[in-house]
């Protein structure tokens, strides 16, 4: 390779600029002045939003609920229909043909939930004639092992003992042995505390029995489904990774107000609570997978004290539902990380745990959190020599 | 806010047609700009502007006081201007670390380690603007510079295209440019173009596929992978970090030249250096410029003998790694480069004393019949230039030895720094499902990108700056579109913002 004669070994940089850039080209550059500028500037945007208008609906559809998003929302949606019938979507589609962005496939939940698999691997389960229809129209199928269908959509179960589960007669149902030359295949998803959490539960299990898959999504959750719609992405995990088993966390994102068939719920009130647990029962019911473990992580407290009554509340939610289905494993995680007036606190065994926003885990945090998990998970399965 | 999104092109839509519509009266345009800049870093929290305001107006009264006073008492000043500034960037920053390390040692003596420990949030850019208003009052104090108006150095302090990342603008630089009147009709355009859109493509594109494909996990639990995905892995974030810091400051540079202030080149193509010194001249180059001209000239540089130049070396490398964090790995970083050019330079003057005129030794041009010999260049400093096999060996080396020092400046901590190096020695021949064709070609290409002629990037832009504007305009958006379905869902962290 020839370098470049003109250009020393080592350059000083000039003080001051780049006329030694200047100096080296052909010609010097065309000037432009001001109105050129900002009218070039302003077209290019404009352009560029015409071009992404799908990327704008998905930026105001992430923003709080409230007047200012809609108004966003209805911009962007506007633009996009006027982006549309000109055809200014067609490069954006080209692009992500051309780099293999495929849009994502939507799963019958229903079909999947209980154990069925759209590709025939074992047959779907027949609904039950005379299965509640839900809240949303659709009926539940009878789980395999669990409660009853009215017990999983009431949403306000009165609280009961956990049932004992019922041994199934059904041998595919039986949790695999972990061995070295089968490692568990364990699924990590949930929103970004679930990035830190994810790489803990990677370093606090055995290399050679435990292959993570980590699938943290950054500001997601339960409350906007709008923004990304977690069952759907479950159902995809379910069919095309098919994980022995689940860890999931949710809620950090949760606390805000959201939408539900038109109307605008406050976080926190008896309504929102309802369809906020309703989501965690579908999502729960959706793992109801043959041999398959699910391990549903809670919220610690919160720096702040509202977010942290928040996550409480959620908590509350979690557990009980997950009282009610035998395949859900409920991880109280508050505990191990309340100070010693039992709440809120950075450091932990003089260690700290938490990040600066007084939310996620430091890499110390995450690694507790991380042996808590294997910890739970070791004496759920069988493991081989261990 | 942060540049790449849709905030802050809504901010800037408004910024630039006003900046321009004031050009002709600077006191206007100097209180907007001042203004605008205030929302842009109150953005992120409204006290940060309490503090700039303070660090404002505690910088202009010292730099004052400075100008006006002489001898003794104006070295005192110096020495107070400079702990002010010191001090408020170390509550911030370093506050916690120090009472960690403290407390650590204090628990290692047996004697228990309860020192309260703060939680302060760390306000972005603060070492940043801490470290211009540093050179605007030592500058006055050279007598390099008068001291501005206040309104000027405040304009100075706020500017916000380099207020969170940089470049380090000084004031030398800065203000002569804010006394000329802005000329309307001599806008960069096309330059500021290329470089906002090179600079998004690497922050958004090539920084947070890296980040995502492998760095992270190589990071998070290196001993999940082979000995091969951890040296791609330390590769890859070679590139990411290049990627993200100097897709930052080109965009930054861009967006000033948009308004009609040059800034400073921040990177020229580091991973090109023949050596660590050379480097560091292509590397953050406003940071090292920075370091040079006012902590190791201030040291003594190289007056002294060899035993104290290499002191003020180790020492400066070593307090410009603690100036990109508090913690240990940062200091390991900055030791190491520090070791790595005191080593380099008792090697160059072991080869000169061998009688040897040419740095890196003798080129023999390997068996090809001379074909690739180089001539050698004549440097300005009269040193003879390296020849191709030695500059080629150099690069390796350099690029190397500075992966090494990455190892540090990613890990979160010593003990995951050793993890890391220690999994690039024990797992060879494990399977490396993580090395994906994608993945490597991402980083020959990054890599082969640092070799582009610069002759040839300049005479681009200008054969570029003849087209018709509304090409560029189109050219633009539709680059813009590609990075816009190439990236992530929204914006991934700015690595730089944690200094």
């Amino acid at each position: 390779m020839r370098t470049d004669r003109r250009q020393p070994a080592v350059t000083r940089p000039s003080p001051g600029g780049d006329e030694d850039w200047e100096s080296l080209g052909r010609r010097p550059r065309a000037r432009t002045n001001a109105a050129t500028t900002i009218a070039v500037t302003f077209a290019a945007m404009a352009l560029t939003a015409l071009l992404s208008s799908g990327s704008l609906v998905g930026l105001a559809q992430r923003q709080e609920i409230g007047w200012q998003r809609d108004i966003a929302l209805e911009a962007a949606e506007g633009l996009d229909r006027v982006a549309s019938a000109f055809g200014f979507d067609r490069p954006a589609r080209w692009i992500d043909q051309l780099a293999g962005r495929d849009e994502p496939e939507t799963f019958d939940l229903d079909l999947i939930a209980g154990g069925g698999r759209p590709d025939g691997d074992t047959p779907a389960p027949t609904p039950t004639p005379d299965a509640d229809p839900t809240p949303d129209g659709t009926t539940s199928p009878t789980p395999t092992v669990g409660p009853t269908p009215d017990e999983t959509t009431s949403p306000t179960p009165t609280p009961t003992a956990t049932p004992t589960p019922q041994p199934t007669p059904d041998a595919s149902d039986q949790l695999p042995v972990i061995t070295a030359d089968r490692p568990l295949v364990l699924y990590v998803g949930g929103d970004s505390m679930t990035r830190e959490v994810g790489n803990g539960v990677a370093r606090a299990t055995p290399i050679d029995l435990v292959t993570p898959i980590l699938d943290p999504q950054v500001s997601s959750g339960l409350s906007r489904p709008d923004f990304l719609d977690w069952p759907q992405r479950l159902a995809g995990v379910i069919v095309n990774d098919e994980p022995d088993a689940f860890v999931i966390m949710f809620g950090a994102n949760d606390w805000q107000d959201f939408e539900a068939d038109g109307e605008i719920y406050q976080r926190g009130t008896p309504g929102w609570l309802a369809i906020y647990r309703e989501r965690v029962a579908t999502t729960m019911d959706l793992l109801d997978q043959p041999a398959t473990a699910v391990f549903w992580i809670g919220q610690p407290a919160m720096r702040s004290a509202g977010l942290s009554d928040g996550m409480m509340a959620l908590n509350e939610i979690y557990r009980s539902e997950a009282a009610t289905r035998p395949w859900i494993t409920f991880i109280d995680i508050a505990p191990a990380f309340a100070g010693p007036d039992g709440n809120y606190s950075d450091d932990i065994d003089g260690q700290r745990v938490r990040q600066d926003d007084g939310i996620h885990f430091t890499t110390t945090g995450a690694d507790r959190v991380g042996r808590i998990v294997w910890d739970v998970v070791a004496t759920t399965f069988a493991v081989a020599g261990g | 806010m942060l540049f790449p999104t849709f905030v802050f092109a809504t901010f800037f839509l408004i910024v630039l047609p006003v900046g321009w519509l004031l050009h002709s009266r600077p006191t206007a345009w100097k209180v907007f700009m001042l203004a605008a800049s205030y929302v842009f870093y109150g953005w992120w929290d409204v006290r940060f502007v309490a503090l700039i305001v303070a660090s404002t107006i505690g910088n202009q009264i010292l730099a004052d006081l400075v100008h006006r006073s002489a001898g003794r008492t104006r070295s005192r000043i110096v020495t107070v201007g400079v702990a002010f500034n010191l001090v408020t960037l170390g509550f911030f920053k370093y506050a916690g670390f120090f009472v960690d390390s403290a407390n650590d040692t204090l628990e290692s003596l047996g004697v228990g380690g309860d020192l309260p420990l703060l939680s302060i949030v760390l306000p972005v850019g603060i070492s940043f603007f801490t470290f211009q208003a540093l050179s605007y009052v030592l500058d006055v104090h050279r007598g390099t510079i008068e001291p501005a108006r206040p309104l000027d150095f405040a304009v100075y302090l706020a500017f916000f295209p380099q207020l969170v990342a940089g470049p380090i603008v000084r004031a030398s630089e800065f203000l002569p440019q804010l006394e000329k009147r802005l000329n309307p009709r001599d806008i960069d355009l096309t330059r500021a173009l290329v470089l906002i859109g090179a600079g998004l493509f690497k922050k958004v594109v090539i920084a947070s596929y890296l980040a995502d494909a492998i760095v992270d996990d190589v990071f998070a639990f290196p001993e999940r992978f082979s000995s091969l995905e951890v040296l791609v892995g330390v590769y890859a974030y070679a590139i990411q970090i290049y990627a993200d810091f100097s897709g930052y400051t080109d965009i930054a540079i861009g967006i000033a030249l948009l308004l009609g202030f040059r800034f400073p080149p921040n990177f020229d193509r580091p991973y090109q250096a023949v050596s660590i010194r050379d480097f560091w001249r292509r590397w953050h180059m406003t940071l090292s410029r920075w370091l040079r001209d006012y902590l190791y000239i201030s040291l003594g540089g190289n007056r002294g003998g060899a035993h104290r130049r290499d002191r003020n070396l180790l020492l400066t490398m070593v307090l410009g790694g603690l100036w990109h964090g508090a913690a240990w790995t940062f200091v390991i970083w900055g030791a190491l480069h520090g070791f790595y050019m005191i080593a380099e330079r008792h090697a160059e003057k072991a080869r000169m004393a061998l009688g040897d005129r040419r740095p890196g030794g003798s080129d023999h041009g390997g068996d090809s019949g001379g074909a690739v010999r180089t001539v050698a260049e004549t440097r300005a400093d009269g040193i003879v230039a390296p020849g191709l096999r030695t500059r080629i060996l150099g690069r390796i080396r350099t690029f190397h030895l500075v992966c090494l020092g990455w190892i540090f400046f990613r890990a979160g901590s010593f003990d995951a720094a050793l993890n890391v190096i220690e999994r690039l020695f024990v797992a060879w021949g494990d399977a490396s499902p993580a090395v994906t064709g994608i993945l490597v070609w991402t980083i020959a290409a990054s890599l082969a990108a640092q070799y582009l002629p610069r002759v040839g990037l300049t005479n681009l832009q200008s054969d570029l700056s003849r087209l018709p504007v509304w090409v560029q305009a189109v050219g633009f958006a539709l680059w813009l579109l590609v990075i816009d379905r190439l990236g992530p869902e929204g914006v991934a962290p700015f690595i730089y913002f944690q200094f």
